[in-house]
């Protein structure tokens, strides 16, 4: 057996990636959900949270590139000494790593309004691991990723999600030699049909693909996730 | 603090241009007060008078004057010491925004409105190659909270939002970070507090009529309309300018 078709292969590399960040993610779920077990009567306070930076830290460097950022959005309401809050770190393009920094002040200017972005409120919603995306994070990283998250849920209660951002031409960088070696132009795209990774200028990454063209081409899902590997057939 | 020039002050009373509508008024006198041509604490002219050097109206002027109170840009008081009163306790910061307005020139703000009618028109019309159902529906609601913002702070917010949430559709890092840049630098002068900032239900139909454009996909239509919002906030900026600093 030789593992499915080309766009088979390519689909289950792109969605292997996607499973090592998972990896990662739940990693840090654990210990988040080890940190707010004991805290359960006193309440979670950053100071918690704080005890996983050795860990999200870590997740940067061994993935220095491919990550943006990672660690813990803490639903509102839930630490006993902060209205809402991000551990959230980030490793900079120039390689730093940063705390993301962002404005949980809701009068102001620039809040940072998480609560109704679809990687907060998919998990919130299902219970489930959201992948969304490309999209450009401004206010937040500003730059154009893929976010990863995955729900904290302790006793039935949703305190927030665990993820990842993926700086989309990092994905390029690592699939873009996946789908060259399928015949013919090849793009990896979203749910929505937006391009992701390519290999031909005519389908430029972040445009849309058509349903119409999509149809003509050859399709597979990515196992597990809203992606597909669509390839031109070859000539 | 600089002064205001003589002819800047007495501008503020002379005729409206093209008939007396009561929104006209509103304006002109709460520009008036936005820009510090009329101090905190002053008295306005009397209602007959106030109506006869306008060329409005006694009834025109007193529901100018009833929009005004609404604002909390102007209060009336009765009895023998009676009249309206402007309400306008400056600010630092205000005070600040309109020294930078004043001096500003009109070529720096023109120089400023090209490239923000760049990024703008481009983003507009980038997105609406690229905006999915999703992406369009958040769009037409960023477009609907400029008209319904409750206060100059919240109004600056709300335009500057709305053109980031274009640039982010169009899937470009680098537009919305320019756009970013330029919200910080133009924003807070055209929503100037304490009323006659630019008419945010005027501007919010724009935005409304942007976010349908490129829900549409029709994305010529999108940038035009983009930019000519542009354009139509870089004309205001202009025109609050050369009142500032009419010549003594």
């Amino acid at each position: 057996m030789d593992g499915g078709t080309d766009v088979e292969r390519a689909g289950s590399r792109a969605a292997a990636l996607v499973e090592q960040v998972f990896a990662l993610v739940d990693e840090t779920r654990a210990a988040v959900l080890a940190a707010a077990a004991p805290r359960r009567a006193a309440g979670l306070r950053r100071v918690d949270l704080a005890r996983l930076r050795p860990l999200i830290t870590g997740h940067l460097e061994r993935y220095a590139r491919l990550l943006a950022g990672t660690g813990v959005v803490v639903a509102p309401g839930v630490l006993v000494d902060a209205p809402a809050w991000l551990e959230w770190w980030r490793r900079t393009p120039g390689g730093d790593v940063v705390f993301l920094d962002v404005d949980l002040d809701p009068d102001s200017d620039d809040y940072y309004d998480f609560t109704d972005a679809p990687w907060f409120t998919g998990p919130e919603r299902t219970g489930e691991r959201a992948v969304v995306g490309p999209y450009v994070d401004h206010g937040g990283t500003d730059e154009y990723v893929v976010t990863l998250t995955a729900p904290l849920v302790v006793d039935g209660a949703f305190l927030g999600v665990v993820g990842a951002d993926l700086r989309l031409r990092e994905l390029e960088r690592v699939l873009g030699p996946v789908l060259a070696g399928l015949a013919g132009p090849a793009a990896l795209v979203n749910g929505d049909g937006r391009v992701m990774v390519s290999t031909t200028p005519r389908w430029l990454a972040g445009s849309l693909l058509p349903a119409t063209s999509l149809r003509a081409l050859r399709i597979s899902r990515c196992a597990g996730l809203p992606w597909r590997v669509a390839a031109a057939a070859p000539a | 603090m600089s002064q205001v020039p003589a002819t800047a002050r007495h501008a503020v009373f002379a005729p409206l241009e093209g008939g007396g509508r009561t929104d006209a008024v509103v304006r002109r006198l709460g520009e008036a007060v936005s820009l510090g041509l009329l101090a905190d604490g002053e008295q306005l002219p009397a209602e007959s008078d106030l109506s006869a050097s306008l060329g409005v109206s006694t009834v025109t002027l007193r529901e100018a004057l009833a929009t005004l109170r609404e604002q909390g840009v102007v209060e009336t008081r009765r009895g023998r010491r009676g009249g309206s009163f402007v309400r306008s306790p400056a600010d630092p910061s205000t005070r600040r925004l309109r020294e930078r307005l004043r001096e500003t020139t009109p070529d720096e703000l023109r120089d400023l409105g090209d490239v923000h009618r760049a990024v703008a028109g481009t983003a507009a019309l980038l997105a609406a190659e690229r905006a999915g159902p999703e992406e369009a529906r958040r769009l037409a609601q960023h477009a609907g909270r400029l008209s319904t913002a409750t206060s100059a702070a919240r109004r600056r917010r709300a335009d500057g939002r709305f053109h980031v949430e274009v640039a982010a559709a169009a899937q470009s890092p680098r537009l919305t970070r320019q756009e970013m840049e330029l919200q910080a630098e133009v924003g807070e002068l055209l929503w100037l507090p304490a009323g006659g900032a630019l008419d945010a239900a005027e501007g919010g139909r724009q935005h409304a009529e942007i976010a349908a454009a490129i829900g549409r996909g029709d994305g010529p239509t999108a940038r035009t309309l983009a930019e000519e919002h542009v354009l139509h906030g870089v004309e205001h900026l202009v025109a609050l300018h050369l009142r500032l600093v009419r010549p003594g």
